[in-house]
C-alpha cells in the first residue's frame, strides 16, 4: 500500500505547480483538486513521450521528465505569484459528510484487487504489459490476438497505473483503488470550490455532499474513474468560464477536456459535444473567440489520435458495415430505447432531475444551456453507438449503459442543484450568467 | 415561502437524496476480508486454482515466449474467453495465443503449432514435452 500511496503523492506533488501555473488565483480546494488531475496528466504525457522517443521507462527517465515539467510550471507559476488568490470556501458541518463519503469510497475501492473483467482484459492488462516492457508495447497493441483489449482506447489510465508499478518496483494490483479514490476526490474538491463561488456555504456544502458519490466510480480498475474526474471537472470549469469570463477557468476547462479525451473514447465524444455546446451557448459574435480557447483540448487529444492512426489500431464501433447496422436497427428503435430506459442506472435520480428542471424558471434554465446541451449531445453519441455497435445491442447496453449515464451525472446535477439553490434563495445567492 | 421556493426546496432535496450512495458509508462497517473474498473474477470462482496455475506458467516461461492456452474440453466453450483473457493478464509480456477464437468461438488449431509452449488446464490432453505440472494443469514445450 505504501508504494501506491507514494505514487499518488508524487502525482499530486508534480501537479501542484502545474495547477498553480494554470490558475494562480485558485482557492485551496480547487488547487488541491486540480493538482492531482494535472499530476496524473503529466505522468501520462511523460511516459507517452518517453515511449515515442524510444527511451525505456525507469525511475531516472520518468523522474527527469516530471522534474522538467515541474520546473517549467514552477517558473510560470512564479511569474504570476503577485496575483491575490481566492479565499478558501467557508466550511460547513455538511462537509464532514462529504469527507466521510471520500474516506468510505477509499475503503470500498481498496477492498481487494480490481475484479472487473474490463480491468484485467483492457486497462490493467495494458498497464501490466507496458510496465513489464518498460514502455508502450506496440507489438502487443497491434497483435490481432489482442484485439479484445481494444487497442484504440486512449492510454492515460494504463500509463498512470504503469507509473504506480514503476514506483513500486514491479506490478502489484492490490492497491490500485487508491488512484481511483484520488481521481474522484479531486472532482469533489472542484465541485465544492466552484459551488462556493455561486451560492451560500450551506448550499455549496450540500451540493458537494450530494455529488460526492457520483464523482466516484463503482467500477474500480476501469478508466471510468479518471474520465469522470477529468470530464466532469472540464465541463464545470467551462461553465464557470462562460459565467464569469474567467481566463483561468477557460484554461482549466480546455486542458482537463483534452486529458479526458486521453482517458476513454467517450472523452473524444465529449470534446465534440462540448465544442458544439459552446458554439450554441453564447453570443454568436464571440463564437470564434470561444472555440479558439479550446485549442489546448485539441492539442492534447491530437497525439493519441495520430499515434493510433500511424499504428492502424482499429476501433470496433466503426468497424465495417456501421451504416448498414444503423439502418437496420432504426427499424427497432423503440425496442432499443425501451432497453435503455429499463437499464438506466439510478432511475429515480434522473426522474428527480427532470422534475427539478420543471421547477427552475426559464431564464435560469436558458443560462444553463451549455451544460444541458453538452449533456444531451453526449447522451445522443452514446445512443448512436448502440445503433451502430458490431456487438449484440442488448449485451452492449447491459454492460455499458449504467456506466455511461453515470459519466454525465455530475455536471448536469451540479447545474440543476445550483439553479434550485438560487430559486430557494430567491436572488440572495448569485445565479449563473453567460457573460462571455 | 412562495410555492415556487417550496417546490424548489423539495426538488433540491429529491435530487440530493437520490444521488447519495449509502454503499460508501457501509464501507466503514463492512467485514473487509469477507467482502474481498466475493470480489473475484468469474473464472477464478469457476476454477479456483486457475489463477495460481497461470501465475506458475509465468514463472516457468520468459518474456516474449508464445504460449497457447488450452482449457478442459469438457467445459462449455463460452468459458474459454474468460480463461484466455485472464491468462493474458497474468502472462503480460508473453505472446498469449488462443486456440478458440474468443469472439466467434471457432477453433484455431494453427495456434497450437505456432506456440512455443502450451499451458493446458484441467483434463486437457498432453501437447508436447512436459515442463511443469501442478495447480490443476501442465505446461508443455512444443
Amino acid at each position: 500500500m505504501s508504494s501506491a500511496l507514494l505514487a499518488a503523492a508524487i502525482t499530486f506533488l508534480a501537479g501542484l505547480p502545474i495547477a498553480r501555473a494554470v490558475d494562480p488565483r485558485a482557492d485551496a480546494f480547487a488547487w488541491a483538486g486540480t493538482s492531482y488531475l494535472y499530476g496524473s496528466g503529466a505522468v501520462f504525457l511523460a511516459l507517452l513521450a518517453l515511449s515515442m522517443l524510444g527511451v525505456a521507462w525507469s525511475a531516472g527517465s520518468v523522474g527527469a521528465m516530471l522534474a522538467l515539467a515541474v520546473a517549467a510550471a514552477t517558473c510560470l507559476a512564479w511569474r504570476s505569484h503577485a496575483e491575490a488568490g481566492r479565499a478558501p470556501p467557508r466550511l460547513h458541518a455538511i462537509d464532514a459528510l462529504t469527507l466521510a463519503t471520500i474516506v468510505g469510497y477509499a475503503l470500498y475501492a481498496t477492498l481487494a484487487s480490481p475484479y472487473e473483467q474490463d480491468f484485467w482484459a483492457i486497462w490493467g492488462l495494458k498497464a501490466r504489459a507496458f510496465s513489464d516492457a518498460g514502455g508502450i508495447d506496440w507489438r502487443f497493441l497491434e497483435s490481432p490476438w489482442n484485439a479484445f483489449q481494444h487497442p484504440d482506447y486512449p492510454l492515460l489510465v494504463p500509463l498512470d497505473l504503469a507509473f504506480a508499478a514503476l514506483v513500486n518496483g514491479g506490478w502489484d494490483d492490490r492497491w490500485i483503488g487508491i488512484a481511483f479514490a484520488a481521481w474522484g476526490a479531486s472532482l469533489v474538491l472542484v465541485v465544492r470550490s466552484l459551488a462556493a463561488r455561486e451560492t451560500t456555504a450551506t448550499f455549496a456544502a450540500l451540493i458537494a455532499f450530494a455529488l460526492a458519490a457520483p464523482c466516484f466510480t463503482r467500477y474500480v480498475g476501469l478508466a471510468e474513474g479518471a474520465y469522470l474526474a477529468f470530464g466532469g471537472a472540464a465541463v464545470l470549469f467551462l461553465r464557470e468560464a462562460l459565467r464569469e469570463a474567467d481566463p483561468a477557468a477557460w484554461r482549466h476547462g480546455a486542458l482537463l477536456l483534452g486529458l479526458a479525451a486521453n482517458c476513454k473514447n467517450e472523452g473524444l465524444a465529449l470534446l465534440a459535444s462540448v465544442t458544439v455546446a459552446l458554439a450554441i451557448a453564447g453570443p454568436r459574435r464571440e463564437l470564434a473567440a470561444r472555440l479558439k480557447r479550446l485549442w489546448p483540448a485539441y492539442a492534447l487529444a491530437a497525439p493519441w489520435l495520430a499515434i493510433r492512426a500511424v499504428h492502424a489500431l482499429p476501433t470496433d464501433i466503426a468497424s465495417g458495415g456501421a451504416a448498414a447496422r444503423l439502418l437496420e436497427r432504426l427499424g427497432h428503435a423503440d425496442a432499443i430505447l425501451a432497453l435503455l430506459a429499463a437499464r438506466l442506472a439510478q432511475p429515480w435520480a434522473w426522474i428527480a432531475l427532470v422534475a427539478a428542471l420543471l421547477v427552475v424558471r426559464a431564464p435560469v434554465l436558458a443560462r444553463e444551456r451549455f451544460v444541458l446541451a453538452a449533456t444531451a449531445i453526449q447522451l445522443a453519441f452514446f445512443v448512436a453507438a448502440y445503433f451502430t455497435t458490431p456487438y449484440d445491442v442488448a449485451w452492449h447496453v447491459w454492460t455499458s449503459w449504467p456506466r455511461l449515464t453515470g459519466q454525465v451525472a455530475v455536471p448536469i446535477s451540479f447545474a440543476v442543484m445550483l439553479a434550485l439553490a438560487a430559486a430557494i434563495s430567491d436572488g440572495t445567492a448569485r445565479g449563473p450568467t453567460t457573460s462571455t | 415561502m412562495t410555492a415556487r421556493r417550496a417546490l424548489a426546496a423539495l426538488a433540491l432535496a429529491a435530487v440530493a437524496a437520490t444521488r447519495i450512495d449509502p454503499a460508501y458509508f457501509q464501507a466503514f462497517f463492512a467485514d473487509r476480508e469477507a467482502r474481498a473474498r466475493v470480489l473475484v473474477p468469474y473464472i477464478d470462482t469457476r476454477w479456483p486454482r486457475y489463477a495460481r496455475f497461470i501465475d506458475a506458467v509465468r514463472a516457468h516461461t520468459a518474456p516474449g515466449d508464445s504460449i497457447a492456452i488450452v482449457t478442459p474440453p469438457s467445459e462449455p466453450r463460452e468459458v474459454y474467453p474468460h480463461a484466455y483473457y485472464r491468462a493474458s493478464y497474468y502472462l503480460a509480456g508473453r505472446e498469449v495465443l488462443p486456440v478458440i477464437d474468443p469472439r466467434s468461438g471457432a477453433d484455431i488449431p494453427a495456434n497450437l503449432g505456432a506456440a512455443r509452449y502450451v499451458a493446458a488446464y484441467g483434463d486437457a490432453p498432453a501437447a508436447g514435452e512436459l515442463v511443469w505440472k501442478g495447480e490443476g494443469g501442465a505446461l508443455y514445450r512444443r
